[in-house]
């Protein structure tokens, strides 16, 4: 048991918990229905039936949080385009962050 | 001859760089079991001070001097002082640590991807060259010596940045030199401000005169020093040149190049700690902004990456950040409780990037080594070709992300629950950067291992790369199921280091 600041922490706790919660869940699953068949749609995901512009691959499976931070990843894309010059701007600008900080506050 | 360690630690690698060359001509067999040896005498030495600081406590090395351990024996000279104490000595055990497993590891990778030879001789130079570097600057307690093996770090790894000898990774080291100057140039300007006002270089003796004097020329100083160390560590927003670096250098390499980047945050900790404390609320909490932003855009541009090492390069700016905000809050709350265990938690995030990003990489190189591909897209299928491989990657990607029981997630909570204090929305970020991280490995993990089985070649790994990624593994479940044995035993003699600038300062002054 560790002292973590405001609480404290025991794995030897956690993995009697796991060991506890893993009996349970095999427990409910040996109730469920035993003529299920992965074939069905059923095993199918479900894409809430949003559009699905590209092929389901595993490359693709955040292809949402993509689309919805497009703004935010069109920028850092223009950000990390791999010439040192600009790397060297970015010191430049940490420098003077760094320098007005110090000596303003 | 065991008093002298604390140069002989230093000494013992660089004899043996220059020394390998040499002995290389006599067989690549003799070559290795002669740096192997002189590892694994560097690590005894290594383990040696840790445990004389676990008795005697802080102590300063002086060299030349005629008792080492007075370190003004005549007035104040200008010498070369080291200062052991249990930061000191953890980052040179941790440094030694990874540079021998590393070098195991790369035996027979260098041998396929180099085909040994002359080639293989100048890597094991450039390794123990990198190491001496990285040991001067966890150990030494002046500024120009910081300098000097600073430049020696950053020469050697930019020497083996460019080892494939292709193209990219000409163009990787080329921009790691220009970096690596810019960041020198720097330093050595906020080093020489320093210099002028105190005609000293000693960091004890010029935070004694701190004390008493805080000029405007010290705040300038501080700033270009502080921002070149960024700029070595990979912090946001000067980060790039780290992810073309990580993704170009052999794999072994780049495990010493994340020990080198925490070495980094070990001498920003020093500095800012030891030397410029009068300044610790502002630092402290420029150092937890910074980090911060390294989490959310480490972790975030990790997320579409399409190369293994590339994805682990951002994972590891991310982790970095983690560690900057632990040591951030250790300075923003110095006098409080939360601060330092705030810090506790920093320090240990060391530990642990070293061995989990350490491994990360580690299966990287391997997976190049079976495959000669770290292309995501192009992988796959891998765990019906290795098992081991998949289980350690598991391992590794629990650890990373800070799930439990692994050694991350202690780190992190530890993490979690002190910036709290300091203030809520960090402890979002902290926690919202673990789940991110989660779901950039579990998607690399289902394109690499699973699916149907690796149709293209797959050679064996070898026993030697195997065994070194299974002590990491290890390793992480050991400090996951027992934090308290790093905590207790590694931790907290660091953080009482860090904490007690008077001490530093006694010790020298």
């Amino acid at each position: 048991m560790i002292s973590t600041g405001m609480g404290s922490w025991s794995p030897l706790v956690f993995l009697i918990c796991v060991a506890f919660i893993s009996v349970v869940v095999q427990i409910i699953r040996s109730l469920g229905e035993g003529g299920f068949r992965k074939e069905e749609d059923k095993a199918e995901a479900f894409f809430s039936g949003g559009r699905l512009l590209i092929k389901n691959r595993v490359m693709d499976v955040y292809w949402g949080f993509f689309d919805a931070m497009g703004r935010y990843y069109g920028w850092m894309k223009r950000m990390h385009n791999g010439i040192v010059n600009d790397y060297v701007y970015w010191f430049v600008l940490l420098v003077t962050v760094v320098i007005g900080v110090v000596i303003l506050l | 001859m065991m008093e002298h360690a604390p140069a002989l630690v230093i000494a013992f690698p660089l004899f043996a760089a220059f020394a390998s060359h040499l002995i290389g001509r006599l067989g690549s067999r003799i070559r290795d079991i002669w740096v192997f040896a002189s590892l694994l005498l560097t690590w005894l030495f290594a383990v040696f001070l840790n445990l004389e600081v676990m008795q005697r406590g802080t102590y300063a090395y002086t060299l030349g001097a005629d008792i080492s351990s007075l370190a003004s024996p005549a007035g104040f000279p200008v010498r070369i002082v080291l200062v052991i104490d249990g930061m000191s000595a953890l980052i040179a055990f941790m440094a030694v640590s990874v540079t021998l497993a590393s070098f195991i590891y790369s035996r027979r990778f260098m041998e396929r991807v180099s085909g040994g030879g002359e080639s293989a001789d100048r890597y094991c130079s450039l390794v123990l060259l990198f190491l001496a570097g990285m040991l001067g600057m966890g150990l030494t307690g002046d500024f120009f010596t910081l300098f000097v093996f600073l430049e020696m770090t950053s020469i050697s790894s930019a020497s083996l940045v460019a080892f494939f000898r292709k193209g990219s990774s000409f163009e990787a080291a080329f921009k790691y030199m220009i970096i690596s100057a810019i960041n020198a140039l720097f330093l050595l300007f906020g080093i020489g401000m320093i210099y002028s006002q105190y005609g000293l270089l000693n960091m004890a003796a010029i935070a004694n005169e701190m004390v008493l004097n805080f000029s405007f020329l010290d705040k300038v100083a501080l700033s270009l020093i502080v921002s070149a160390i960024l700029l070595k560590l990979g912090s946001v927003p000067v980060h790039m040149w780290k992810v073309d670096v990580y993704q170009k250098v052999p794999s072994s390499v780049a495990v010493m190049c994340i020990t080198s980047s925490l070495v980094g945050i070990y001498v920003l900790s020093r500095i800012l700690f030891s030397v410029f404390f009068s300044m610790s609320a502002l630092t402290g909490w420029m150092i937890v902004c910074l980090g911060s932003l390294s989490i959310i855009v480490g972790v975030s541009m990790a997320l579409p990456q399409k190369d293994l090492k590339r994805m682990i390069a951002y994972a590891s700016i991310a982790e970095i950040g983690y560690v900057m905000l632990g040591i951030g809050t250790g300075l923003a709350g110095m006098s409080s409780t939360f601060g330092t265990v705030a810090l506790s938690g920093g320090v240990f995030h060391i530990i642990n990037d070293a061995l989990d990003l350490g491994l990360m990489f580690l299966i990287a190189g391997a997976v190049f080594y079976a495959t000669g591909k770290t292309g995501i897209s192009k992988l796959g299928g891998i765990a019906h070709r290795s098992a081991s491989l998949s289980v350690l990657f598991i391992i590794g990607m629990l650890a990373v992300s800070g799930i439990p029981p692994f050694n991350g997630f202690v780190s992190k909570l530890i993490m979690y629950e002190s910036v709290f204090c300091l203030n809520p929305v960090l402890s979002v970020i902290g926690i919202l950067g673990s789940i991110l991280m989660l779901s950039v490995f579990v998607k690399v993990f289902a394109s690499v291992f699973l699916g149907s089985p690796y149709k293209g070649k797959f050679r064996e790994i070898p026993l030697s790369m195997t065994a070194v990624m299974w002590i990491f593994a290890l390793l992480i479940i050991l400090l996951g199921l027992f934090p308290g044995l790093a905590l207790d035993g590694l931790v907290s003699p660091a953080v009482e280091a860090l904490l007690g600038h008077g001490i530093y300062m006694g010790v020298i002054i």
